[in-house]
């Protein structure tokens, strides 16, 4: 690969490296300060790990009551900043909070490596830890007035190097506590989080801002102690911690959370059968779990029903409710008018039933969570809501889902995809779309999955191939027309070199012999030489001919050598020193040590035409008896020598002549050296050196061209 | 000729590099990484296993990636997780299902792969094999020491309630039997008068449980098979404002109810040693991978846990929870 080549692939590395650090520094750039679009219902740029994350109102809503539902967002870069976020608690008991300098987020209760701050209702405790696919708390500090559900507090987090402040407010008293923490090594950066565990939550008006000592030490001076990493650890450690915490809010008023309403035994009614007759106007009991918060559906053993319920508190997913009212029908279904709702427990998972298409499609489904399978034939979308036709071999049905928080995985869904998506079936309220025979109603964008992709004759991604196929061929014909050129590049160049070649030798001895015919011309025109001085010129003139032929073999000996290697290239200068005289030569001695490889054209001409030129100037000037021709292999380079036991000459590097310097420039050309020795008497040596070159691309022009 | 042998350098070149890196590539050594699966990730129960695992897994060079479940689909999450180590050719793979069958395909599928799994805890179905071992607490020995407990509270004669009884748990019925064969052994004329499956809430044990109250006024103690189920019963036994009268036993620890332990709304505790169990799940893993025999079940005793030894020395070492493997 020559100079020119390198630079080429340097350039294109260098390119290609730069772009991507230009994307990776895009992509991770200091962003701050960050504003959440809650307000314009946007939330493209949020990720959710687990939970069922819905925006509504301008507020994101989490409504589920998993342990560890995580929404991420931001740059990894983000170091030391101030996080703030108005927060508020759905559901009895739980913890709400926030979490920053985050990485390796993924779907789990603790699987992240970061720091949560949050607000715990159970023992009204502000608490604060750090994550790393496991927990370790801070000591937590009490949130003064007490947590409680449905209430809006804003949280302030400042992280500064290893040491996090944050300052939890109550919106609706004004109330504030503060807490401060510090561990010994920590994330130095990271993203920024809203988490909930074992209930539900809601936040809006979150910003980042840059923030620094001023700012941390201004929260952090209110705290009134500072915690690190700690619990649980030890059982009695932590246990004792807590009821000191538990004293200590009793000791302040604040009112432990008040335990789930004992359940009146009373007269149940089973979903399914009060369902079989709506049209009876009678009260009826439902006891269930909540499967769906809006519209809200709750479902027993028997069946599952939708839920109207005016003054309904806020519930989470898997809340278990005592519900009474009226069954009213509703096209081929019903739903429960509720008179009252009352919340019996929390965190009573309900698994959805596989069922086929028409199985959902014949009604026994109608209000239960299920889950199938089926092909996304078109997808649309209004407002925040997102509707997906599905087809199997049997119905037609649509998913919808409302509130969808971020466009990315619904982006993913393609049309031809085979999907399995979750949620409520709801068939038979006359309101499904033509040509669908029922709808699922799909809690949030974790309910859908993609079994598999579209099919690979998928019209768009027929179009895809055909811009890769064009991309291919554009990239071929593109490497053709650069070999082209480079290919006429190398034989113009071989072409410039012939004609220097042709000019300094043939031209020159031809232009010689020219003159001198000349100069007899003119002699016999003016009579001025007699006879055999004329003769004399003339035979003169015949050797000049004879000598310029000779020089005309040798260069074309030189244009075709037959071979590359090494062996071949002793023969062909014993060859070419042959046709230089007809009288007996001096004895040729050729000797090859090391083991033979092969050696780019390139470096083969310059040895070649080096050891011509030796072995001219020893034929003209050396009175030599003997000649060696030694050509060496070494690992990482080859050697030529020419040596004689001539008269020798005074060599000074200084005062090089003609011929010695087109050797050495021509050793120069292929990267290599020359070393020339020599004393009066004594003899001489010349040795050039050169590394083998590559062989390929060359060698392919040589062949080409020969 | 040039061309010739510059070909067949090429090739030469492609078999001595290139090939020999495809074929690494194809079998690239294991991830030093032991996937630990547990049913919860956050009960003091796994806590304890995360410790021993991560202690051991430090002494052998290992790192624990510590992931479970956190909602309803449990055993999908449990399923996604081992296929996610099967993918990334983890070193082993420590399981502890939330079903005794749901689990046995990829399990199947882990071992085809030659990955050490333990599985943690009551054993699959599946049976033991070079790269498969079983490390759970003695199920038998459970059973017998909450039958003495019982008898102890409830004397010689009285009626109890056995709560949380699932066949699709792993391990329940087999401690439920455990339990009985004790008690009828140990105190026949304690009667069991009432049996409750297991629910899925602790809300719900708590609506069966004080069903049950009613029915039986007479009823001395429960013992609860598992965590949901003893806070149920802790919770009807309060609501029923028969904290102290009717005495409840409990099977495996959390920090909740180690509190209520302290409080005396708990009586006792069976308490597992996950630590040491999650230490001998690596060592098994170490062991399959390093070609040695590895024993097919280790089973590790349990002890019972009350307010008079909560804070023993011995007891506070069995349940600690420092995961971090320097600890």
């Amino acid at each position: 690969m020559n100079r020119r080549k390198l630079a080429t692939v340097g350039a294109i590395t260098l390119c290609v490296a730069a772009v991507v650090f230009a994307w990776r520094w895009w992509r991770d750039r200091d962003t701050l300060p960050y504003r959440d679009s809650f307000a314009k219902n946007e939330a493209a740029e949020w990720v959710a790990y687990g939970g069922q994350w819905q925006i509504r109102s301008g507020t994101v809503v989490n409504r589920s009551n998993e342990d560890g539902a995580k929404l991420v967002t931001g740059s990894r870069a983000w170091r030391d900043y101030e996080l703030d976020a108005d927060l508020k608690l759905i559901g009895r008991e739980g913890n709400v909070g926030v979490i920053a300098r985050v990485s390796d987020e993924e779907m789990g209760t603790d699987s992240y490596n970061g720091y949560y701050v949050g607000l715990r209702s159970g023992d009204s405790a502000f608490v604060v830890g750090r994550a790393d696919h496991g927990w370790l708390g801070g000591r937590p500090t009490l949130m003064r007035g007490g947590v409680r559900a449905g209430v809006w507090y804003r949280l302030r987090v400042l992280v500064v190097g290893c040491r996090l402040a944050a300052e939890a407010t109550n919106l609706t008293t004004g109330e504030t506590s503060d807490l401060s923490f510090e561990e010994q090594g920590c994330p130095a950066r990271g993203r920024i989080g809203l988490r909930s565990i074992g209930v539900g939550g809601a936040w809006k008006s979150v910003q980042v801002i840059p923030a620094g000592e001023a700012q941390w030490r201004a929260i952090a001076s209110r705290a009134a102690f500072t915690t690190h990493p700690m619990y649980p650890i030890r059982e009695d450690d932590y246990n004792h911690m807590l009821e000191a915490l538990q004293q200590q809010g009793l000791k302040s008023g604040i009112a432990p959370v008040p335990r789930n309403e004992p359940m009146p035994v009373g007269k149940v009614t089973s979903i399914a059968s009060a369902k079989a007759s709506a049209t009876s106007t009678e009260e009826v009991v439902f006891r269930g779990v909540v499967t769906l918060t809006s519209p809200l559906y709750i479902q027993d053993e028997t069946g599952g029903v939708e839920v109207r319920a005016p003054h309904a508190p806020e519930l989470n997913l898997g809340d278990e409710v005592q519900v009474e009212g009226a069954i009213m029908p509703d096209g081929a279904s019903a739903y429960l008018q509720a008179n009252s709702l009352r919340v019996l427990g929390e965190r009573t998972p309900v698994s959805p039933i596989a069922v086929t298409s028409s199985q959902a499609a014949d009604g026994s489904f109608d209000g239960r969570l299920v889950q199938l399978s089926g092909t996304l034939r078109a997808k649309s979308t209004d407002g925040d809501a997102i509707t997906l036709r599905l087809a199997d071999a049997e119905e037609t049905f649509l998913a919808v889902e409302h509130g969808v928080l971020s466009p990315g995985p619904v982006d993913a869904w393609t049309p031809g995809s085979q999907l399995r998506v979750r949620g409520i079936c709801r068939v038979g309220h006359g309101k499904e779309q033509s040509g669908a025979a029922f709808t699922i109603l799909v809690r949030a964008t974790d309910d859908v999955d993609v079994l598999r992709g579209p099919p690979w004759w998928a019209p768009h991604l027929i179009a895809r191939y055909i811009l890769v196929l064009l991309g291919l061929v554009g990239l071929s014909v593109y490497l053709y027309v650069r070999a082209e050129r480079d290919k006429m590049r190398a034989i113009l160049g071989e072409r410039e070199r012939l004609a220097h070649e042709m000019h300094d030798t043939l031209a020159q001895s031809f232009a010689g012999v020219g003159f001198h015919l000349q100069g007899v011309r003119n002699s016999l025109r003016t009579g001025s030489l007699a006879l055999p001085a004329v003769l004399e010129k003339l035979d003169v003139a015949c050797r000049m001919v004879t000598r310029t032929h000779r020089e005309a073999s040798a260069e074309i000996a030189a244009l075709h050598p037959g071979t590359s290697d090494g062996a071949d290239l002793l023969t062909a200068l014993e060859r070419s020193t042959h046709a230089m005289v007809d009288e007996s030569l001096p004895a040729m001695k050729l000797v090859r040590e090391g083991t033979a490889r092969g050696v780019s054209p390139a470096v083969r001409d310059a040895f070649f035409q080096v050891g011509r030129e030796s072995i001219a100037n020893i034929l003209r000037h050396s009175s030599a008896t003997e000649i060696v021709l030694r050509l060496r292999y070494e690992p990482r380079s080859l050697e030529l020598e020419v040596s004689d036991n001539g008269c020798g000459f005074r060599y000074d590097e200084r005062a090089e002549d003609f011929g010695i310097r087109g050797m050495r420039r021509r050793m120069e050309r292929v990267h290599g050296s020359l070393r020339i020795e020599s004393e009066p008497g004594r003899g001489t040596r010349v040795a050039a050196r050169a590394s083998y070159g590559t062989a390929r691309f060359t060698g392919r022009l040589r062949k080409r061209r020969v | 000729m040039i061309v010739s042998v510059s070909r067949v350098k090429a090739w030469k070149a492609i078999a001595v590099g290139v090939l020999p890196a495809l074929l690494a590539g194809c079998h690239t050594a294991p991830r030093r990484v032991v996937s630990a699966i547990p049913s919860n990730t956050t009960d003091a129960l796994f806590v304890s296993e995360h410790a021993g695992l991560a202690r051991e897994a430090a002494k052998n060079g290992l790192s624990v990636y510590w992931n479970g479940p956190n909602r309803e689909a449990g055993i999908s999450r449990q399923i996604a997780l081992t296929e996610r180590a099967i993918a990334d050719n983890d070193f082993g793979i420590v399981l502890s299902p939330v079903a005794p069958f749901a689990l046995d395909s990829v399990v199947e599928r882990a071992l085809a792969k030659k990955i050490p799994v333990v599985i943690l805890g009551p054993p699959l179905r599946l049976a033991p094999h070079e790269n498969l071992s079983f490390v759970s607490g003695d199920i038998e020995r459970t059973g017998q020491l909450a039958a003495g407990r019982i008898h102890a509270l409830v004397g010689d004669a009285g009626e109890v309630a056995l709560v949380g009884i699932d066949p699709m748990e792993p391990g329940s019925t087999d401690c439920a039997r455990a339990f009985e064969a004790a008690l009828a052994k140990e105190a026949p004329r304690v009667r069991i008068v009432s049996r409750l499956v297991g629910t899925l809430s602790a809300g719900q044990t708590e609506m069966a449980v004080s069903q049950a109250l009613e029915e039986h006024p007479k009823i001395a103690a429960i013992y609860a098979l598992n965590l949901n189920d003893t806070r149920g019963a802790a919770g009807a036994i309060h609501g029923a404002g028969r904290d102290g009268q009717v005495k409840l036993v409990g099977n495996n620890q959390s920090l909740d109810l180690m509190m209520q332990v302290r409080h005396g709304t708990v009586d006792a505790l069976i308490v597992q040693d996950m630590r040491s169990m999650g230490e001998q799940a690596v060592r098994n893993v170490v062991a399959a991978r390093a070609g040695q025999s590895v024993a097919a079940r280790s089973l590790f005793e349990p002890v019972l846990l009350t307010r008079d030894n909560i804070d023993s020395e011995a007891m506070q070492q069995r349940v600690k929870l420092d995961w971090r493997p320097q600890s």
